[in-house]
């Protein structure tokens, strides 16, 4: 037998899946109540089958937008273009709402359901982390909040909102008709992340999105307020710093305070 | 110096089943009649999250095995550290009653099918396979368990038959057995091999798990799609499968279509009453 004799039946038997050119056909036995090209097509067919599963699962709520049919269409188009390279099923199809984008140009709010329901699964088993109570702020010193940071929950996810697309998602969750795809009126974005156990997401606007970033990046939050300033008056800062604190502490966003004695304060 | 083959496998624990998702509540709210669990390894290969505070509330109560999916052993790529980085990770978290894989290969050349590819039972092959074997349980510092697969196609580079190949990569390997009796059956059937030949080649002290599951039969062939109850054929076979290797740990394998958690239960009375007739049968006969 010749060296590398199994490796090149893998590429061949691989280049079969990927319906490339394939010599496979000649490494199989001939026989029994099945032909060769019956016996291939078992395993053409399991791989496709499998990763079709896979999107749609990971992709339920696009796939009941677009509908069977559509969704298989494009998906099994995505296949095969798209060889999975990661040992785990569960990071297929990360790719795919960019993939809709392009297939689906006209229709954004496509690309875009299917980016929220590839986050709520990030979402749902990304890293653990404890959420900041309420009380851990009370007991902080006036000096303190000069310098006071937050860290955020590491499952929380940013992205820019175009469509109505939490109109159509809640609309499909509770198995209604989704409202007509329309394009927003004013920029928005989504936050998606874990409170408790379960995925959430809430749209936000302008204000609130660059303070979570700013926060994310490591800016103290004093200096997140004073930025409000040039928009607001010192009175609507300090309403618009006090709400945003509290639902951000009630949606279990922060996990951790920086900036505090310079110790990192984590209340796990 | 090694070990003597009566100390190779770990006792029974006796009979359960593949933990999957649906059926968290059910292992949740109330103790259930097994023995153990089998978990998919990869599903608890994540960050965090439910499905890991699952897994600690479930292995607090049950004896886990950990079944994965994405090994590979076979393929010629070599051995995927990051992902046995990983299954290590969770093997010690999880402390399992012993880790399995499957003996087949998934990809090449960086890819991966997340399919059960069969592998010639050639020479080259073997040698390939109780290489890999060696390595992945020197990095877990225990024997693994290799199970059969499914297949639908024999190769014109195989050797031997499948079962000599099994027996010689657990032999060279010192590797431990899971043998799927639908698999067997169902590789027989589109074979054309006999199953009780195939069971009477293994070697009994290396058979450590069943896994009995079901299938769908296309007439002229049958293909092992987990989404049916275990068939009367394979019910024979695993009587046959008693018979020969005596008491080892036996579980309901259903992957798809999965129903209430009381009908994997009352199907895996049927694998209890099967063990138990056989064992007294020998019994009385001793």
């Amino acid at each position: 037998m010749k060296a590398q004799t199994l490796t090149n039946l893998q590429v061949a038997f691989h280049d079969h899946l990927l319906n490339r050119p394939s010599t496979i056909a000649e490494e199989v036995i001939a026989g029994g109540r099945i032909s060769i090209e019956h016996r291939l097509h078992i395993y053409h067919n399991a791989y496709r089958a499998r990763l079709l599963e896979n999107l749609q699962d990971a992709y339920e709520k696009t796939w009941a937008y677009i509908g069977d049919e559509a969704f298989e269409e494009t998906a099994l188009a995505y296949i095969e273009v798209t060889p999975p390279n990661n040992r785990n099923l569960r990071w297929y199809g990360a790719t795919f709402p960019d993939w809709l984008a392009r297939q689906f140009a006209e229709d954004g709010d496509i690309a875009e359901l299917a980016m929220l329901d590839w986050q709520l699964r990030q979402a749902f088993d990304a890293t653990d982390a404890t959420p900041i109570q309420a009380d851990a702020l009370s007991g902080l010193a006036s000096s303190d909040w000069e310098t006071l940071g937050f860290q955020l929950s590491p499952t929380l996810h940013i992205s820019p909102l175009h469509f109505n697309s939490v109109g159509i998602w809640h609309a499909l969750d509770q198995e209604q008709t989704p409202p007509v795809s329309d394009k927003l009126a004013k920029p928005s974005w989504l936050l998606i992340w874990r409170k408790g156990w379960n995925p959430h997401f809430r749209t936000v606007g302008a204000v609130e999105k660059e303070a979570l970033l700013q926060l994310q990046q490591g800016t103290a939050f004093a200096a997140v307020c004073a930025a409000l300033i040039e928009q607001f008056s010192e009175t609507e800062t300090a309403i618009v710093a006090a709400e945003s604190l509290r639902t951000w502490l009630n949606d279990e966003l922060i996990v951790g305070l920086t900036g505090v004695n310079n110790q990192s304060v984590n209340m796990e | 110096m090694k070990p003597s083959p009566a100390s190779l496998k770990k006792k029974s624990p006796g009979f359960g089943l593949g933990l999957r998702p649906v059926h968290y509540p059910d292992f949740l709210q109330q103790t259930q009649p097994v023995e153990w669990l089998e978990i998919i390894s990869e599903n608890y290969m994540v960050q965090g999250g439910l499905p890991l505070e699952h897994l600690n509330k479930i292995m607090d109560q049950y004896p886990l095995a950990m079944h994965g999916v994405s090994l590979s052993i076979g393929t010629t790529d070599g051995l995927d550290r990051e992902y046995l980085k990983q299954l290590k990770a969770l093997a010690k978290h999880v402390q399992p009653l012993w880790i399995s894989d499957h003996l087949c290969w998934t990809g090449v050349q960086g890819r991966n099918t997340h399919d059960l590819l069969p592998l010639p039972y050639s020479e080259e092959a073997l040698k390939l396979v109780v290489q890999h074997v060696s390595q992945v349980q020197e990095m877990l510092g225990q024997r693994i368990l290799l199970e059969n697969v499914s297949s639908y196609l024999d190769y014109k580079s195989s050797e031997m038959s499948e079962w000599a190949f099994l027996r010689e990569v657990s032999a060279q390997a010192d590797c431990l057995l899971l043998l799927d009796v639908n698999n067997i059956y169902v590789s027989s059937i589109n074979h054309g091999f006999s199953a009780t030949e195939f069971l009477d080649h293994l070697p009994v002290e290396r058979v450590q798990q069943i896994h009995l599951a079901g299938h769908s039969d296309h007439g002229d062939y049958i293909v092992d799609t987990h989404d049916h109850p275990v068939a009367e054929p394979v019910w024979d076979l695993y009587r046959y499968t008693c018979e020969r290797f005596g008491e080892v740990a036996t579980m309901i394998e259903r992957d798809d279509n999965i129903p209430e958690l009381d009908v994997l239960l009352t199907e895996l009375g049927r694998a209890r009453s099967i063990a138990a007739e056989v064992f007294e049968v020998q019994k009385v006969a001793a």
